[in-house]
């Protein structure tokens, strides 16, 4: 196999790669919270992603509304379905422990995906969104990027880092992180458990819109798309660590580049496959994920 | 008093075995009809293996249309390039699936995986069955698959379907039996409910829950694989889209649900339910998956434990 | 303040099985009260439902004359009553100031997040030693005095202790009733629920005491060891 043609490639391979990785993280991060926090496995991630993108695609194609007013009701609507998610569609698994409630925490927003799913993809089959920036191209030595990766690692990058400081030096953040270590010590120094996973399922919302954003930039996102990135997003999720948000932060880059690099030698399809056994083997091997037990 | 439910078990089977196998007599002329009954079995084959995987033994196994799918790929692969004939290359598929079944839930065991690993572990087998039929085409077809007719494994005599039909039936009554012995006469029924209970406290009873689980993993898949295969035979058409995570493993986690997890007649009574909704909605084309979702929804709400432990509630009935 | 906390006449348990029948007790400020009684008594049960983890199903709970029965955890927190479980519950992968400072979660803690933190480190210096250590790799006997400390950031008027020193070496127990004598020293106001399933120490931190058993309170009184009282709870109770 000769592979010659990806050296003068490979740099901005890796950069797609950071640059994907990046929307993984930001992707799996509001998952592992949502789980560390409530014990759910929110296999409706994805179609909250799909939902803000078609939302603000709808409202600024269709609609004609200005586009930062298309994308800021966008993320509205996602955030509204997160704490529809939380607070009346997982009632009945909230009533349960452990893994009886993740077992039909899976169910019910599996079944939620997929109604959603079918719902958008019927209702606005036509809703792609792209976001455009500039086209120009940087030049750093022999390394050249395009704006669009750019921003969006920037602007990715930007948000995990907000996302990080929010957890570690905020009371909200440290409540959240208590609460995925230790429910009963969370309850004994006064936090509300419920109050706190609501934030959590709206977080992860916001970040995953954001997401979809971000990733509009560089492809375009339709209503399809939904699956295909709660499963990416549960495979970096597993990466990192299904309990550990610093873990996933750091998977995301990983899986990122790597797959990038995968589908440039091998096509997506054999890409996916690979990546798809590179997790069954670390569920096997280090099912805390890659860096450990960490936060 | 157990006496008694035994015999009227019986009966109930006896019943629905004569209303299997007397079906056809009405619908021999639509052929349409006589295919969604068949397809009616299959799934509710696909169902009992399920069942029997989270329903006894709580392995949350997101494999089913994979492991089906591999069972008609296989065999399907095997008639084509004509290296067997049609019983050993279904043979041969079933062991294979089995084995896959088998050597899954032992690492599940083994590593003491909770649940979500397991299910996570079994999706991604789904994932990568469903890209790699996709991806190898000039093994598989890719995305439109490969045509594999008339292999008439029953009477010649017979029109295709109705063949399939009885056939199916065939397989799906001798399971049944065999399950009702298994369940009700033997020490494996009370394994099973100590499991469902506590699997701790069955273990400290002295049930070996390892075991337990591997061998039912082992021939719940295989017979997943079994009517994989046949069922492909049956389509006539191996193609991905029939064994992916929305043609079967959706479907099918639903009829367990609704038929009641752990129950013995519960497959059946979801899949006829589940096999009427469709046709019922076949009008709403994409939309299907929409009332499924909700459907799902709505049954995991209130239905929880299927309506047979409804309808057991409401009306003390002896029936299951 | 004469019954800061007060019990009357409590009935609870779990959804299928009730423990306490019947319990009253009541704490003063500043006081040292034990609860004693062998295990299964109820002892525990007592404890969460007056911290708000267990829903009473009959009676009463009064703190600072009102009423606080059924209340969720986190107000009774807010209102100024620590627990401290015998399984700690603490916050593995934080550190040990981490830990500590999530105890003054609430409002009202958070106003003398500094001054608690200067007294908890005074009384535990083993604590400030470890302040940056992740809490799960401490001892058990580290682990149990900073879910002491943890509870006293919450800047409570009254703490009950489930056991503290169960499981503990003899060095750290005796660690513990030191720092517990330091305490109430310094906090003259602190009333203290005290379980315990042994008497050393106890007896000479605590005038009055409660024995609890299968569920009922059978004996209220002093607590001194020369008492008689106490000879029947030897041999009743087989414990010294």
């Amino acid at each position: 196999m000769d592979l010659s043609y990806i050296v003068p490639a490979l740099p901005s391979i890796i950069l797609d790669g950071i640059a994907l990785g990046l929307i993984l993280s930001l992707i799996s991060s509001g998952l592992t919270m949502i789980y560390g926090l409530g014990n759910v496995l929110n296999l409706a991630h994805g179609e909250l992603l799909v939902l803000s993108t078609v939302t603000t695609a709808v409202l600024s194609q269709l609609i004609g509304l200005p586009v930062i007013l298309s994308l800021f009701l966008g993320v509205t609507v996602t955030l509204l379905a997160s704490a529809f998610l939380d607070k009346i569609l997982l009632i009945p698994a909230y009533r349960l422990e452990g893994d009886d409630r993740t077992i039909l925490g899976i169910y019910m927003t599996l079944a939620f995906a997929y109604a959603l799913h079918s719902a958008l993809i019927t209702t606005f089959p036509n809703a792609y969104l792209t976001i455009n920036v500039p086209i120009r191209v940087i030049e750093i030595g022999w390394v050249t990027l395009r704006m669009s990766q750019l921003i969006t690692s920037l602007v990715s990058l930007a948000i995990l880092v907000g996302l990080y400081l929010f957890l570690k030096k905020t009371w909200h953040g440290m409540a959240i992180r208590s609460l995925t270590q230790n429910e009963i010590g969370a309850m004994l120094v006064g936090i509300h458990i419920r109050r706190y996973r609501l934030m959590v399922f709206m977080i992860g919302g916001l970040l995953v819109s954001l997401a979809g954003f971000i990733r509009s930039i560089v492809a375009t996102v339709g209503p399809e798309s939904g699956i295909e990135f709660t499963i990416l997003g549960l495979l970096v999720c597993i990466t990192g660590g299904i309990r550990s948000i610093s873990g996933t932060l750091v998977a995301g880059i990983i899986i990122g580049v790597i797959y990038t690099f995968l589908i440039a030698i091998i096509g997506s399809y054999l890409a996916y496959v690979l990546i798809l056994v590179f997790v069954m083997i670390l569920i096997l091997v280090r099912p805390y994920g890659i860096l450990g037990e960490r936060w | 008093m157990i006496e008694k439910f035994n015999n009227r078990r019986i009966y109930v089977i006896a019943a629905v075995a004569i209303l299997l196998l007397s079906l056809p007599i009405f619908y021999i002329d639509t052929p349409y009809i006589m295919f969604i009954l068949a397809q009616m079995n299959f799934y509710t084959l696909f169902a009992f293996g399920f069942n029997y995987l989270f329903g006894f033994t709580r392995q949350l196994f997101l494999a089913v249309g994979a492991f089906a799918g591999m069972g008609a790929y296989i065999t399907g692969i095997i008639l084509r390039e004509g290296i067997m004939g049609p019983v050993e290359a279904i043979i041969l598929a079933t062991l294979l699936v089995g084995s896959l079944g088998y050597i899954v839930s032992t690492i599940s065991v083994k590593r003491k995986l909770a649940v979500i690993f397991t299910g996570v572990f079994t999706l991604a087998i789904t994932l990568v069955f469903t890209n790699l039929t996709m991806a190898l085409v000039d093994i598989t077809g890719g995305e439109s698959g490969f045509r594999i007719s008339n292999i008439n494994l029953m009477a010649d005599w017979l029109p295709n379907y109705v063949s399939y039909y009885y056939l199916s039936s065939a397989v799906l009554l001798f399971t049944t039996i065999i399950s009702y012995h298994l369940l009700y006469n033997t020490k494996l029924g009370y394994a099973y409910k100590c499991i469902l209970d506590d699997e701790l406290s069955a273990e400290l009873i002295g049930i070996d829950v390892q075991k337990v689980k591997t061998l039912t993993a082992l021939f719940a898949s295989a017979l997943i694989g079994f009517s994989g295969s046949i069922y492909g035979l049956f389509s006539q058409l191996i193609a991905p889209s029939y064994f992916a995570f929305a043609s079967v493993d959706l479907p099918v986690q639903l009829i367990v649900i609704l038929g009641g997890k752990a129950t013995l007649l519960g497959p059946y009574i979801g899949s006829a339910v589940i096999t009427v909704l469709n046709e019922l909605l076949r009008l709403l084309g994409p939309l299907t998956l929409l009332i499924y979702g909700i459907t799902l929804l709505f049954l995991l709400a209130f239905f929880r434990n299927g309506i047979v432990e409804f309808l057991k509630r409401k009306f003390e009935t002896w029936l299951f | 303040m004469r019954n800061l906390l007060k019990v009357e006449n409590l009935h609870s348990g779990y959804s299928n099985v009730q423990v306490l029948w019947d319990v009253s007790l009541y704490v003063d400020s500043g006081e040292m009260v034990a609860l004693l009684g062998p295990n299964g008594a109820g002892k525990t049960t007592l404890l969460k439902t007056i911290a708000g983890l267990v829903k009473p199903k009959k009676g009463a709970i009064l703190f600072k004359n009102t009423r606080i029965d059924g209340q969720p955890a986190e107000k009774i927190v807010e209102l100024g009553i620590g627990l401290v479980l015998a399984e700690k519950e603490l916050f593995p992968l934080m550190s040990v100031e981490e830990n500590l400072m999530l105890g003054a979660f609430c409002k009202r803690a958070r106003k003398r997040i500094e001054e608690n933190l200067m007294l908890v480190y005074s009384i535990f210096p083993k604590l400030k030693e470890r302040a940056k250590q992740k809490a799960g790799s401490l001892s058990g006997g580290e682990q149990q005095m900073l879910a002491f400390g943890r509870a006293l950031m919450s800047d409570p008027e009254i703490i009950l202790l489930d056991e503290p020193s169960a499981g503990l070496s003899p060095l750290y127990v005796k660690i513990l009733f030191e720092s517990l004598r330091r305490l109430i020293d310094i906090k003259e106001t602190l009333g203290i629920l005290i379980v315990e399933q042994r008497l050393t120490q106890i007896d000479q931190l605590c005038e009055r005491g409660y024995i609890l058993t299968n569920g009922r309170i059978i004996y209220h009184g002093e607590i001194k060891a020369s008492s008689h009282i106490l000879e029947f709870f030897r041999k009743y109770l087989g414990v010294h």
